[in-house]
């Protein structure tokens, strides 16, 4: 006994002793193991395309930069409820690079580098000076500003990368893009003299000076502009990159970049001893030419200082910047003269940037040079550009068709913004009348009878061209206007009180159509952040296949329509008509209308039409024939067949999207139907920044940004709406249908035990 | 092992509170998925067109924070008010077998109760199938493996409070409040960090000891190795926690 009794209390101890020392080994065995994971950062990426994960390419880049990237992120406290995880998302996005890649590479550190807006608008002064904009949302209270902008700036680049957040979808391609591009800048030295030996460009710097229509300029200034020559001479004799000349002559044509520069001054009328004040007008100004785009110009110069001299050097090493060019082409042909009465029939909203304005302005924001690209007799296309943008040409001249043949059969690299011709619909000068051909009183807009409007089929002027090179397109239809509907269709609908002008008037609503098109398997790089693409009224095209072998063009496709292209549906309600773009194959308009019962006109959709493209690129050889002669403009000598041609491979990306542009929602997905953006033009430009990066960072900088490009792989998205059926259908399949049948189970389960049980008792008498 | 296993998950599976809570479970997960989770103005699942099941394994650690406590909770505080077990502990298997046993058939029901969502990824995987994108397994996949991590961690947590007492009700109790802790840790991590990230180990160690961080990133699609390893080694530790109790308790 006495040992049993003192044996519990030993082993008692021996247990207690046991229980903590195995909770001492497992809670630090915890603590170590846990350690030494998160030390090591290995993770399994399972999502497609490796989404959260850095891609090597980035990796690569990054570390092969001498100097390292800086990134500073600013974002607004106040913002959309659909941000709320923005600035975790992007600064844990952001830290996954600075440990992937290096701080000694990306330097980002989200305590110092993170500035967080408590006060918007109070912001809106610094931010300006920083190049910033906000992010603008319209919604029920009026228009809703925030921040949220990357800034990527390195050491050797001219200026910062902004990059404009709202989704972290694209961060990783975004910043890439942003340092393959600041890549090319180059570090400006210091001092002046630096500077100017550093200039690789030639520039003529003319200073404009002299009294307005010859007349003389004041003393003192006349003195100035002594002392201005001789300042811009010192700095001419520092470089022979750098020419100078000094120009009074009252009929220099450089007078035309100045405006004149005016004095004040106060004179006694000697007379009647009255006092006035008048001004005397005379020129001075600089004007700095680099032989690339338009003259730099310094007008108003009133003094000859260091600032003026420092305000000139840094014109110059900004011209000098490597920027990549892209030309944006504007056509030289005059517009068919009956489309030039469109503006004072049609108003849609209010006035916006046009979409060529919009893209240059894009461009530029992506870091390139734009050029404003015309066929002039002599020089064709510009050899400076990389790359060539043309946005709806319509009507072009021969001559132009002819030079852009030229240039991309010369290696030249085309960016085509195809599809239909964009102008506001017109009256019964055109040649087509929905409704009643030639009569003007079935159409009306706002209850002004003057305001007539039908449709009108263009044919794209590089139709034959495309056609020649292996690329079917189809007829085109007019647009309307600058409005944010994909495509307005005017019929015949029943009388309705308009709430606006409160007479009953017969009133013609229009439903906008969001045609589709979404990235086709075989190459996603560059169409990767899009998913569906929100076209404009355009059509798809078709590939010759025998044409394209003849040519050995190379061709891919990027998107096409996605596979239920069913007709969207109109409410029964709705006073309107409906279009379905994808008939391109069918030629008359009228029979695409069939009356509803409803009062409604509906179009008829044929067959489905998935998977047709609607934007592809060709690289290759193309075609030229060089012993064609150039069809000449009205005004110039003839010039030699085949002069520019020298046959290289070039590349050509054609987007049957007149528009280009996609809205995106605050989670990074592009619906067609609803109108998140609510009018932003930033947030519509930002998607449509999206396609046109993709091309001509792939023209401009490779397959760099294409590896890059080709795993920012969006998560999957369905592409027309749920209906109620189906959602009932599958909320009570997903609760209801295995649990049903695994209840099912155990009952029956129960059943075969309880007969079973039944029998047994059965057979031993029990029962 | 496996016929006390194979017991215990008979016990589960064929018992009234089992199907109640499959049924509750799926219910739950699929109400929770659909409609609850998404809503960001964005409208439910449906309206945001998306088809993943980001929004279903959000859900996840909630409904396993109020369910599983449930599975755990007869699991020794049943035999302890029964006095039944003294029979557990003259079994001639050791106890840590004995745990890990009723372990497995915890994590064996716990797996039918995901199987009866598997409705919900057949929807998802068969939609976006049809866009041009095509299925992604692979989050669907690392989803419910981190629906198994959690939920493995959760139910030894259950199991280290029934071995506690005699009650189910604080056993069920005390799991809750322990699991829902651990589910709203982020919150509690980021206040007291000061900011949503931080850069201070501090803050880092805070946000580490959160579960949801960890599921989080798995549902994602993006298993992390210490993501696993926090999983396991807690849920070690609190089977280990179990195995010192009910040995303590042949010296009580």
């Amino acid at each position: 006994m006495s040992n049993t009794s003192n044996a519990l209390p030993s082993r008692a101890r021996a247990f207690h002793s046991w229980r903590r020392s195995l909770l001492l080994i497992a809670g630090a065995l915890l603590v170590i193991l846990n350690l030494g994971s998160y030390g090591a950062g290995i993770s399994w990426d399972l999502t497609k395309g490796n989404r959260y994960s850095i891609n090597e390419g980035t990796i690569a880049i990054f570390q092969r930069l001498e100097s390292p990237v800086l990134v500073r992120y600013s974002i607004s406290r106040e913002r959309p409820k659909y941000l709320a995880n923005l600035e975790r998302d992007v600064i844990a996005r952001l830290t996954t690079f600075a440990n992937a890649i290096g701080r000694q590479h990306f330097d980002f550190d989200p305590v110092r580098d993170v500035k967080v807006i408590d006060n918007t608008s109070a912001a809106s002064g610094e931010m300006n000076a920083r190049g910033i904009s906000p992010h603008v949302v319209s919604g029920e209270g009026g228009a809703f500003q925030f921040y949220s902008t990357l800034e990527v700036t390195m050491i050797d680049a001219a200026r910062p990368a902004l990059i404009d957040l709202t989704t972290t979808a694209s961060l990783e391609y975004d910043l890439v893009s942003a340092v393959v591009r600041m890549r090319t800048e180059k570090r400006r030295p210091a001092g002046i003299e630096a500077t100017i030996k550093a200039l690789t460009r030639t520039f003529d710097i003319s200073y404009i000076y002299g009294g307005r229509e010859g007349g003389p300029m004041p003393v003192e200034r006349a003195v100035m502009a002594g002392e201005i020559a001789n300042m811009l001479t010192g700095i001419a004799n520092l470089s022979d990159k750098v020419r100078f000349r000094a120009d009074n002559s009252p009929t220099s044509r450089l007078r035309g970049a100045l405006k004149p520069t005016a004095d004040l001054v106060q004179a006694t009328d000697p007379n009647n001893q009255r006092g006035m004040a008048y001004s005397i007008f005379y020129y001075s100004g600089i004007v700095i030419d680099s032989g690339r785009g338009q003259p730099m110009v310094l007008s108003d110069i009133k003094e000859a200082s260091d600032a003026l001299i420092k305000a000139v050097v840094d014109q110059l090493w900004e011209l000098d910047a490597k920027r990549p060019i892209v030309g944006v082409y504007e056509p030289r042909a005059p517009l068919r003269p009956e489309l030039a009465r469109a503006e004072r029939f049609v108003q849609y909203g209010p006035p916006s940037l046009s979409t060529e304005q919009r893209i240059q302005a894009l461009i530029e924001r992506m870091g390139y040079d734009v050029l404003p690209e015309t066929v002039t007799s002599v020089r064709g296309i510009s050899p400076e550009i990389e790359a060539l943008v043309l946005v709806r040409p319509g009507s072009l001249h021969p001559r132009e068709v002819y030079e852009l043949r030229t240039y991309l059969a010369s290696g030249g690299r085309i960016l085509l913004l195809h599809g239909t011709w964009h102008a506001p619909l017109m009256d019964r000068a055109l040649d087509f009348n929905a409704e009643h051909n030639g009569d003007p009183s079935a159409f009306f807009l706002s209850g002004d009878a003057a305001n007539q409007l039908a449709f009108a089929r263009v044919e794209a002027s590089l139709a034959d061209t495309l056609r020649d090179y292996g690329v079917d397109t189809a007829p085109g239809i007019l647009l309307g206007g600058e409005s944010s509907h994909a495509f307005r269709v005017y019929g015949p609908a029943p009388k309705l009180r308009d709430l606006h002008y409160g007479d009953p008037i017969p009133y013609r609503a229009a439903s906008p159509i969001n045609p589709w098109a979404v990235r086709a398997e075989a190459r996603p790089a560059l169409s990767a952040s899009v998913e569906a693409l929100n076209l404009r009224g355009a059509s798809t095209l078709s590939l010759n296949q025998a044409r394209l072998s003849e040519l050995g063009l190379e061709h891919e496709v990027i998107l096409v329509t996605p596979p239920d292209s069913r007709l969207l549906a109109v409410p029964e309600t709705q006073a309107s008509v409906v279009i379905d773009y994808r008939q391109s194959g069918v030629d008359d308009l009228s029979a695409m209308l069939v009356p509803q019962l409803n009062g409604n006109w509906q179009a008829a959709a044929p067959e489905p039409a998935g998977g047709r493209p609607v934007a592809l690129r060709l690289r290759g050889q193309f075609p030229f024939d060089p012993s064609l002669a150039p069809p000449p403009f009205a005004e110039e000598r003839t010039t030699a067949p085949g002069e520019l041609f020298r046959p290289s491979p070039g590349e050509l990306i054609v987007v049957n999207a007149p528009d280009c542009a996609e809205t995106i929602d605050f989670q990074g997905w592009k619906p067609g139907e609803t109108a998140l953006l609510g009018g932003s033009d930033q947030l519509a430009d930002a998607s449509m920044r999206s396609l046109l990066a993709n091309a001509l960072d792939s023209f401009i900088h490779g397959e760099e940004l294409i590896d890059v490009r080709r795993s920012l792989v969006p998560e999957p998205r369905r592409l027309k709406a749920w209906t109620l059926a189906e959602r009932q259908l599958w909320t009570i399949v997903n609760a209801l249908l295995l649990p049903l049948i695994y209840a099912a189970l155990v009952g029956w389960l129960l059943w075969r035990r309880y007969q079973r049980r039944v029998r047994h008792e059965t057979r031993v008498g029990l029962r | 092992m496996n016929a006390l296993t194979m017991r215990e998950l008979r016990s589960q599976l064929l018992s009234p509170i089992g199907l109640v809570l499959v049924c509750g479970f799926s219910i739950a997960m699929t109400l929770l998925g659909l409609y609850v989770m998404p809503r960001s103005g964005a409208g439910d699942w449906f309206d945001q067109k998306s088809l993943t099941m980001n929004t279903f394994f959000a859900a996840f650690p909630w409904c396993a924070a109020v369910i599983l406590p449930a599975v755990t909770m007869r699991t020794w505080a049943e035999d302890a008010r029964a006095g039944t077990d003294q029979l557990l502990m003259t079994l001639p298997m050791p106890l840590w077998k004995q745990v890990l046993a009723k372990f497995a058939a915890c994590k064996l029901f716990l797996f039918a109760m995901l199987l009866a969502t598997a409705p919900y990824m057949v929807m998802v995987v068969l939609e976006s199938g049809q866009t041009g994108s095509g299925a992604e397994w692979g989050p669907v996949l690392a989803g419910y493996l981190g629906c198994m991590l959690l939920g493995s961690t959760f139910l030894a947590i259950g199991m280290f409070t029934s071995a506690l007492t005699s009650s189910q009700v604080t056993a069920y109790v005390a799991s809750l409040l322990v699991c829902a802790g651990l589910v709203s840790w982020t919150s509690f991590a980021g206040v007291a960090a000061g900011s949503a990230s931080g850069g201070d180990v501090f803050s880092q160690v805070l946000l580490y000891l959160s579960v949801s961080g960890h599921f989080e990133n798995i549902a994602l699609g993006l298993v992390r190795l210490d993501a696993l390893v926090w999983f396991i080694s807690l849920a070690s530790f609190f089977l280990i926690l179990n195995i010192v109790v009910l040995e303590g308790r042949r010296y009580r």
